[in-house]
């Protein structure tokens, strides 16, 4: 009964955001109101030609446009963060020749704003040293740039654990982002600092590095398991491992809606797990494959992705998509114990509904070719909205999906993954205030893990349909929008709530 | 079997929150306006000058445009469709050194390019719409006005190119892939913003009012 609850752990995974900073909208150009103009000339019965009457005729002469020549920018209100960053955004130069209305100002406030080192910015202009020159003023009020970016808290089948991550949008004033996240359980912790200058050298990309240290254990096994040198069987096998290393990566838009990147990783890897270890699997008894090189080994991978992404609203979508591919490779020739290429694709679609509702179509797919360590292949919490995820690629539990009760039980990370799942989206609310609106959502769909043996072999212990790794995933829950932040509560944060819940499902 | 009934329920809960829905109302309100046809014009006459509220007047001499962009739509008494659309846009400009205002003033009727003195000045020009012929050729019958009034509003695309700025700046795309990012699966950084529109809007229908021609 109820295979949904054939797990037990418990996890909540509250979803924190933001960055508090109040944005007034304040400028907008001709051009911006007459696309406005043209918005409603387009929805329009029937408009007026340009013709006759009344006090259109006591028209002035016309005048030239107002152009003034650019004789210094002048930055005001920042006590933390350095002058030459703010004026950085300002890609007016010094005796230029400018309209008071040109774009470039306008983008340039939004621009600050968006660095999130500002409750507010206000672009004015000043009388300069000669007739016809003025001082770009930018006048800027800071704000507190340290923020938690996401908490996550759990409470699996072997151990409770938490983790934080907060951030300092504007380290030294110098506008580099860091970041630090932490996360701990029973015998495990892992950290990670995060560096990314959206600016680097006023150049046209964003440089980011990170360093990573996790002291972890992953469990592996499904049933009956039996370790060498053990005389009776456990409920998993145990890996204890290090990792040790970080990245180092560009990226660049294209444009608005694309983006590239490439990310260079290097970890030292220091893992002790058992001689050998068998399990039973498909009720046959099979040998463990641990994907990791026991002692000390080490990952060099680079990573080449592109994103495209044309949705309207990043928090609470209503059309447009996104989509992006990755290739990560790791070979000896850089270094790297494990050879290995990754490939990911991942495409979200969302469609508007007449009725103001919205579905959103997701399609992922990836596939791994060689000798991949574990926690760079696919896991199925991160698949499975009812298995809990990973955090920081560390995991805390050892659970299974058995929603179709197919071999995909059998299966913890892999080399093939897929998933298709749509969401339906009914917007609840729209308004001003501290609550901008908030969407309630529902969505299913199949899940797919399996090792390349899989496409030639069919899994022991399994027939016909249920020879197919796949699953199927579920959730409901609400979305909020608001002045602090996206979050996010779903029927699966609840489950995980629930003490022991898989285990009364076992039982039933 | 407790504990699958606690499920349930709370799977209850969340969608009985879900649907509570609060929906935001428009909130219109009615203002009497002048009208008057003539030669097969509508003429109207109104203020909408509360639109320069305080934080647009401050920006009045700034130097930088202070835009207003009015929208008015003539409806036939239970219509949903308008018979016309009157869209009118009013840029202000402070020019520092002679320390005047430049009204720019675009609709159908054609344009104007004025000189002010003063602010007050330059608010009405912008605020004030005076036996401005709005619609033609009306049938007779009963009809109104509804007239929306936005301070530099935003076009959609550049709100939409803010919102990807504020989301995910220089340095901070990712991969797609479940697992891969920061917190797993459920993981993205929210940087969030209100990003209104405009900087003030006004929103109002007039009375009904008779065309007899």
């Amino acid at each position: 009964m109820n295979k949904v609850m054939n797990y037990r752990w418990i996890t909540v995974h509250i979803l924190i955001a933001g960055v508090l900073m109040l944005l007034r909208p304040q400028a907008a150009s001709a051009q911006d109101a007459e696309q406005t103009e043209e918005q409603v000339q387009t929805e329009q019965v029937r408009a007026l030609p340009d013709q006759n009457i009344l006090e259109m005729s006591t028209n002035d002469s016309v005048k030239p446009p107002l152009v003034y020549v650019l004789e210094d920018i002048v930055v005001e209100g920042n006590d933390k963060t350095d002058t030459d960053v703010i004026k950085g955004f300002i890609t007016l130069k010094k005796g230029e020749p400018f309209s008071p209305d040109d774009n470039r100002l306008i983008m340039a406030r939004y621009h600050l704003l968006s660095t999130g080192f500002f409750s507010s910015v206000r672009l004015l202009l000043r009388k300069g040293s000669e007739r016809g020159s003025v001082l770009l003023v930018v006048q800027v009020v800071e704000r507190g740039t340290i923020v938690v970016q996401d908490i996550a808290l759990g409470w699996s089948d072997i151990t409770p654990y938490g983790g934080i991550d907060v951030a300092e949008n504007n380290f030294l004033g110098s506008g580099i982002h860091v970041s630090a996240a932490v996360v701990g359980g029973r015998d495990q912790v892992g950290s990670r600092l995060r560096f990314s200058y959206p600016h680097f050298l006023d150049l046209p990309v964003g440089i980011r590095f990170s360093a990573l240290y996790n002291h972890a254990k992953d469990y592996f096994g499904n049933e009956e398991i039996s370790i060498a040198g053990n005389a009776e069987t456990t409920d998993y096998a145990t890996v204890s491992y290090e990792r040790y290393g970080g990245s180092l990566g560009i990226s660049h838009d294209l444009g608005e809606e694309r983006f590239v990147y490439v990310d260079y990783r290097f970890e030292a890897l220091d893992a002790r797990l058992p001689t050998a270890a068998s399990h039973r699997a498909g009720g046959v008894m099979q040998p463990i494959e641990f994907d990791i090189r026991p002692d000390v080994s080490f990952l060099s991978t680079f990573r080449l992705g592109f994103e495209l992404d044309t949705r309207d609203d990043l928090y609470l979508t209503r059309k447009g998509h996104v989509a992006g591919i990755s290739v990560e490779l790791g070979s000896h020739i850089l270094g790297s114990s494990y050879d290995f290429a990754k490939f990911n694709f991942g495409y979200d679609h969302y469609v508007p509904l007449p009725w103001s509702h919205t579905i959103k179509a997701s399609l992922f797919l990836g596939l791994i070719l060689g000798d991949a360590p574990f926690f760079a292949k696919y896991f199925i919490g991160d698949l499975s909205a009812l298995v809990p995820s990973r955090v920081l690629e560390m995991n805390f539990a050892h659970l299974r999906p058995s929603m179709l009760n197919t071999s995909i039980q059998e299966k913890r990370y892999e080399d093939i993954a897929g998933s298709a799942t749509f969401e339906y989206i009914i917007p609840l609310y729209r308004g001003y205030g501290f609550l901008y609106g908030f969407d309630f959502f529902f969505g299913a769909g199949l899940i797919g893990l399996a090792s390349e043996q899989d496409l030639y072999t069919k899994p022991q212990g399994y027939s016909d349909f249920g020879a197919v790794p796949i699953d199927i995933t579920a959730d409901l829950g609400l979305r909020f929008n608001t002045n602090w932040g996206v979050f996010g509560i779903s029927a699966s944060n609840f489950i995980r709530l629930i003490p022991s819940v898989g285990a009364a499902a076992v039982e039933d | 079997m407790n504990r699958i009934h606690n499920v349930r329920m709370i799977l209850s809960v969340v969608l009985l929150i879900g649907l509570v829905a609060v929906r935001a109302d428009s909130g219109d309100s009615t203002r009497r306006i002048g009208t008057a046809y003539v030669n097969n014009s509508l003429l109207v006459s109104f203020t909408f000058r509360d639109v320069f509220r305080q934080a647009v007047r401050i920006k009045l001499k700034s130097g930088l445009p202070t835009t207003v962009v009015l929208r008015l739509a003539v409806y036939g008494q239970g219509e949903s469709r308008p018979e016309a659309v009157f869209p009118r846009t009013c840029q202000i400009v402070y020019d520092l050194w002679e320390e005047d205002f430049l009204v720019d003033i675009k609709d159908p009727n054609g344009s104007i390019h004025k000189r002010v003195s003063t602010e007050q000045k330059a608010v009405d020009q912008c605020g004030i719409l005076h036996h401005t012929p709005v619609a033609r050729d009306l049938e007779k019958g009963t009809y109104f006005v509804k007239v929306i009034a936005e301070a530099n509003p935003l076009s959609p695309e550049l709100v939409r190119n803010i919102k990807k700025w504020l989301s995910r700046p220089h340095g901070s795309a990712r991969s797609r892939a479940p697992g891969e990012n920061f917190f797993g699966s459920f993981l993205s950084i929210f940087v969030n913003q209100r990003l209104g529109t405009s900087e003030a809007t006004v929103i109002f229908r007039s009375q009904d009012f008779i065309i007899d021609r």
